[in-house]
């Protein structure tokens, strides 16, 4: 990595496959249990119980239950102590997913790249801290609450119970981060920057962002209905997913599983306002022509869309347009649902979780149906899966992540083998 | 792919600092060497809360108009900071040839503890009553709002991101932007940094260091694409994360190793969390913390553009940034002049 003047670098792009999935969501721990989960189109939201929302409009969200330990690493009991909730999330999913790998990380000889989205990061311990500060009584703890706070000190930490040395990058680009984090290592193992990469995306509820989203009126005060045409907002979740990314050469001479290939990646921004997406969906447009022209397939060939979906009357009209846009002429048949009806908004965990939910669908044959709904909104000309749907041979899937800020990010995967 | 014998060149800078809005500004303070005036900080409406030192930026120029553009109305003063020092980094030309889709410009900001005024003050209202916290202020406080309103404000669809860590992650975004014009994913990347003063900042500062002083501000560099670059981005090294198996020493070792022996450059912009690193170091030396404060994020990025400033000026031909970040990672940036050894 870094960068040289002049360098000379191999022509060609490699393949860049993902080769471990390991992720945790309000649906479960796992690949099996969240398999199983957004197979049958489950529900996980519930009354929140992580702090007190009696004065706010919105009620619910998708928490995760943790496991009671996290998985062995190299951290000794007072390390352990000092993970946070959305720290645990990453060490149980990149637990899984290294495992899944078989990467040996004491036998990796050259740094490994670590890529994570995060919105929030620890916001919770900042909240802790702030409260503390303005009491004044004491700053004892202090210290301690602000070097957790700080968001590279989850990554590090990560670094530090896994035994990975490597540059850590932490995206923030809202909603998207983690879908850019992934586009991002994608990048770095295409254009040869690196061999292999941890990368992905997770966010743990907090009161600021909870109460910030309510404060927007974005929140569903009824359930979260994506594509419903009598739709009223979102809800939020929390989770955590990581990818082990590596070239396709080395997956292969390796013998490991190959979960999906990292087919094409889009960016592009929305200039049109901080929070509200281009009615038309231009930038998302833009987004996933260049994730498929990268892809080098056409929107027929794409067998499923895990869509943005939140179920705000802006981002799922505008969303609709640009997929009825880029779809074109096969946007009847095009299979598109969204998952946050089930598990809520991640915020910058919602494009590594989706994306995982795109491996698990295409590995699996089936699409992950959409909350149902009892009216569909007319921008739906695409076809919205909201029951059970087994497909069988999904060769590609694409899914979408936009954020405040116009941070738009469409990944597409071709499905793996084994 | 064009990434054979890429070159890229370091075509604007721009600067706020407590020293004021612009490079020169900037610049003339760094040749004065001396250390701006501080003021004090203390918890809002607390005045028996502890005081603080910093060193504030001076109110704008009413008359700067980019600051009336609908995206800044509100936005944080980080994201004012970020705001003047891209557009001081971006020639008019190009804001031109952005706007009208002719230039594809990718943006990409770093930043330490972001739009934390705004985040406490939503907080704060949280507390009292979440029911009337304000949601104007909500999207302000999220980290990537400031580099949205440079894609506002520039017309830029094109990608963007924003990276959190500590100063050290400036270079990382120098990286990324250099590549991404290697790769021909844009053909102008504009890469910078913003921080503001706020009294959570001072206090968690107070609580590692008793003798800082708070600075704040931004810094902006344009990077394109150049055969014969008039200030070239020569090399940046490799990122080392501070680690229990590679501790900052080590890091600060590996990352030395990197750079060319004998005389690097004849400046070095020091960071201040370097330890020996440079005690031998015998050209010119200038540390911006001493100047300007403790500016978290924004440090490596006002040393970046002070050394792309004095190059262009043509008062030193070569300058090395040493970016070593407080608790994450260093790395460092060695920038050249048309006249100067080459290191390859």
């Amino acid at each position: 990595m870094g960068f040289r003047s002049k360098a000379i670098r191999s022509s060609g792009a490699h393949r860049v496959v993902i080769t471990g999935v390991g992720i945790i969501t309000p649906m479960g721990l796992g690949w099996k249990a969240n398999a199983a989960g957004f197979r049958a189109g489950s529900c996980a939201m519930k009354p929140v119980s992580l702090f007190d929302v009696s004065n706010q409009k919105a009620k619910v969200a998708g928490e995760i239950r943790l496991p009671d330990n996290l998985p062995a690493t190299r951290l000794n009991p007072r390390q352990i102590k000092r993970i946070d909730r959305a720290g645990a999330m990453l060490f149980n999913a990149t637990g899984e997913a290294l495992e899944k790998s078989g990467w040996e990380l004491n036998k990796i000889k050259e740094p490994l790249p670590v890529c994570l989205g995060t919105s929030a990061g620890s916001m919770q311990l900042g909240e802790d801290y702030y409260r503390a500060a303005v009491e004044g009584k004491s700053r004892r703890g202090q210290a301690e609450r602000v070097n957790a706070y700080q968001t590279q000190r989850q990554a590090l930490n990560l670094c530090e119970g896994f035994g990975i040395s490597g540059p850590v990058t932490i995206i923030s680009n809202a909603c998207s981060s983690g879908a850019n984090a992934i586009g991002h290592a994608f990048k770095l193992v295409s254009m040869g920057y690196a061999n292999r990469v941890l990368a992905g995306g997770y966010d743990a509820l907090c009161k600021l962002v909870f109460a910030g989203f309510d404060s927007l009126n974005a929140l569903s005060v009824t359930s979260p209905r994506p594509f419903a045409v009598d739709r009223d907002g979102l809800a939020l979740g929390e989770g955590a997913s990581l990818f082990c990314i590596e070239r396709y050469d080395d997956a292969i001479r390796r013998g490991a599983i190959i979960y999906a290939e990292i087919a094409g990646y889009g960016a592009a921004t929305d200039q049109h306002h901080l929070t509200q997406p281009h009615p038309r969906g231009d930038a998302a447009l833009i987004s996933m022509k260049k994730a498929s022209v990268m892809a080098g397939l056409n929107p027929d060939q794409v067998g499923y869309v895990n869509s943005h979906g939140t179920g705000t009357p802006l981002n799922d009209s505008a969303e609709g347009c640009a997929i009825n846009r880029w779809a074109g002429s096969s946007v009847e048949s095009l299979a598109v649902s969204s998952t946050k009806g089930g598990i809520g908004h991640l915020l910058g965990g919602a494009g590594a979780v989706e994306s995982a939910i795109c491996l698990m669908a295409m590995e699996g044959g089936w699409v992950p149906p959409s909350a149902a709904i009892d009216r569909l909104d007319p921008v739906c000309k695409f076809d919205l899966v909201q029951q059970p749907r087994d497909l069988s041979k999904i060769a590609a899937s694409l899914t979408n992540s936009f954020g405040f800020g116009g941070a738009n990010a469409t990944l597409i995967f071709k499905r793996g083998w084994k | 792919m064009t990434s054979e014998g890429t070159r890229i060149a370091i075509t604007g800078a721009g600067a706020v600092t407590p020293a004021g809005w612009g490079m020169p500004l900037m610049l003339e303070s760094l040749r004065n060497s001396k250390p701006l005036e501080t003021t004090s900080l203390c918890m809002p409406g607390n005045d028996e809360s502890a005081v603080y030192l910093r060193r504030e930026v001076p109110k704008a120029d009413n008359k700067e108009s980019f600051l009336r553009h609908p995206r800044l109305r509100r936005a944080s003063s980080s994201g004012r900071y970020l705001a003047a020092a891209a557009m001081e980094a971006m020639g008019d030309d190009l804001k031109h040839s952005v706007s009208s889709g002719d230039t594809r410009l990718g943006i990409v900001v770093s930043c330490y503890t972001g739009g934390i005024n705004y985040s406490q003050r939503f907080y704060r209202e949280v507390l009292e009553d979440p029911a009337t916290a304000s949601p104007i202020i909500f999207p302000e406080t999220v980290y990537n709002a400031p580099a949205s309103h440079l894609a506002a404000l520039f017309g830029s669809s094109e990608i963007n991101y924003t990276l959190v860590g500590d100063e050290s992650q400036f270079l990382t975004a120098l990286e990324i932007g250099a590549n991404w014009l290697v790769d021909d994913e844009v053909d102008a990347v504009l890469v910078a940094a913003a921080e503001e003063n706020n009294w959570l900042s001072a206090e968690a500062l107070s609580l590692f260091t008793r003798s800082s002083v708070l600075g704040e501000g931004a810094a902006a560099l344009l990077l394109e694409r150049c055969e014969s670059p008039e200030v070239e981005l020569e090399l940046i090294t490799d990122m080392f994360t501070f680690t229990g198996k590679c501790p900052r020493k080590d890091a600060l070792h590996s990352m030395r190793a990197q750079l060319p022996g004998g005389k690097i450059a004849e400046v070095l912009f020091e960071g201040g969390n370097e330890g020996h690193l440079w005690d031998s170091w015998q050209g010119r030396r200038i540390s911006v913390r001493e100047i300007f404060g403790e500016g978290f994020g924004v440090s490596v990025a006002w040393a970046c553009a002070a050394a792309a400033g004095l190059m262009k000026s043509a008062e030193v031909n070569s300058a090395l940034v040493s970016g070593s970040g407080m608790n994450q990672a260093c790395a460092a940036t060695l920038f050249t002049g048309n006249s100067s050894s080459k290191t390859d």
